[in-house]
């Protein structure tokens, strides 16, 4: 193989790793986020169902269910309890933590929603609240699962033709 | 007397600091007014001081998701009641716009006033009572009346502990407190905040007459308390446990024996000669004695 070959061929090495190496990130934060809503779809589901019995301060729900969901969102229940559970502290809270989290702005935005009525009404409305925004976690969830989904078969395309490519030049 | 400082710890800033520099400010205070455009007022056994915070609707708001652990849901039932209960006993009264849900009072909304009333528990005041309430070895089955404000439940709660703990006069008894409106024992999670004796079992926030059925099918008391009657239900429920041989200790709203006999339930009651002794209370000096004792014919004996 000539030097220009060579070069050829660790140039398109290069720039195929660079495309797979991007890729996996993507799907890594994908992978993540999709972990992250069913963390928070699962305790939004725990809170609607126990918020309905016996109808416990949120403080002590939050750190019991906190303490059942782990991830995400049973960590920030749990600290969220010790807070004492105030609206403003957890909206607070949420725009910290979500920094470090891999969720869009669109499912920030229903967290908001949620943190901002959750406490806030009787136990018919606090129902309804935890119902409806576990149906749009839900969706969302769906959603990043079907993008991360399609993101594994580009990798997976991008995969093969890179090798295809490599093998090609080398030949 | 020094108060705990769970009550200051649940009142917003601006409240704080318009009472003074500590927990040590609700020392002696009896109740806190919150009203809507108004200034806050604070009432001690000396009179009532006003302050110069004007509570609005934000601290309404504020005040009430402290004093509610931000989950208004899980007081819904008490404030469908017009209160909530405090950790430490403390007792919140609330005031504002009714709304109806299936042709039922649903709850507050708006609200307009609260009164934050200090829980304190006096331990004694029942001494000068015992010899009407317990006589020939045994509890007898007494209404105590008085009107609001007087201190009926406070004494309740002491011939309560007093009878529980055996310092009475008589050996310890079961005593099975149904706490409604969660006055007498000021139950919060579970357990009472006020001292009721170590052989009382409560029931609290369940209707009297539920819970009067619910004392006597489980825990076998040999006293039930309860305070308030009034209704035709808790005056079945009552007759039940007094055909059932069990003492029970009641309280009703009234300022003498006429306006007692004016309340159906009651009167049905009295006339049976259910109770064996009717006493009515008054407050003079700090302290609660007996106004006047009727017998189970309604003779006055005192």
């Amino acid at each position: 193989m000539t030097g220009v070959g060579t070069i050829s061929v660790l140039g398109a090495g290069l720039v195929m790793t660079a495309a797979v190496w991007a890729a996996g990130c993507l799907a890594g934060a994908l992978n993540m986020r999709q972990k992250e809503l069913a963390s928070w779809v699962l305790a939004v589901r725990l809170l609607g169902r126990e918020i309905a019995w016996g109808a416990e301060p949120l403080p002590r729900l939050c750190a019991r269910i906190g303490g059942q969901v782990g991830g995400v969102a049973g960590e920030f229940l749990a600290e969220a309890a010790e807070n004492g559970q105030n609206k403003v502290l957890m909206l607070d809270m949420l725009q910290k933590k979500a920094e470090g989290w891999h969720l869009l702005a669109g499912d920030e935005m229903v967290l908001a929603e949620l943190l901002a009525g959750l406490g806030q009404t009787d136990l018919a409305g606090q129902k309804k609240l935890l119902g409806q925004m576990e149906a749009r976690l839900g969706a969302l969830q769906e959603e990043s699962v079907g993008r991360y989904a399609r993101l594994a078969r580009l990798i997976k395309g991008l995969g093969w033709c890179g090798g295809l490519l490599m093998v090609t030049l080398v030949i | 007397m020094q108060e705990d400082t769970g009550l200051w710890g649940l009142l917003v800033a601006d409240l704080q600091r318009a009472l003074g520099a500590g927990p040590d400010e609700l020392t002696g205070v009896q109740e806190i007014r919150l009203r809507l455009g108004q200034k806050v007022r604070v009432r001690r056994a000396d009179g009532e001081r006003t302050l110069l915070l004007e509570w609005d609707e934000a601290l309404m708001q504020a005040q009430l998701m402290r004093f509610t652990e931000n989950s208004l849901y899980a007081y819904e039932e008490q404030m469908r009641q017009g209160f909530v209960t405090l950790p430490g006993g403390h007792r919140v009264g609330l005031c504002g716009r009714a709304w109806y849900s299936a042709g039922q009072m649903a709850g507050l909304r708006e609200i307009s006033s609260m009164n934050v009333r200090v829980a304190r528990a006096v331990a004694g005041v029942a001494r000068a009572f015992w010899p009407m309430v317990v006589g020939g070895g045994r509890v007898r089955r007494c209404l105590i009346a008085a009107g609001p404000g007087v201190g009926k439940t406070t004494l309740l709660r002491d011939l309560a502990r007093g009878l529980a703990e055996g310092t009475a006069g008589i050996r310890p008894q079961n005593v099975g407190i149904a706490d409604e409106r969660q006055e007498i024992a000021a139950a919060y999670m579970g357990r009472a905040m006020l001292p009721v004796g170590a052989r009382c079992d409560v029931i609290s926030g369940c209707g009297k007459a539920e819970a009067l059925v619910m004392l006597l099918r489980c825990m076998a008391p040999d006293v039930l308390v309860t305070d308030e009657i009034g209704t035709a239900a808790d005056a079945c429920a009552l007759r039940d446990a007094l055909n059932c041989g069990v003492a029970v200790l009641a309280s009703a709203h009234a300022a003498d024996y006429a306006e007692l006999l004016g309340r159906p339930a009651l009167a049905e009651l009295l006339l049976a000669g259910y109770f064996e002794r009717v006493i009515l209370v008054e407050r003079r000096g700090g302290a609660l004695l007996p106004r006047a004792v009727y017998d189970e014919n309604g003779e006055r004996m005192l």
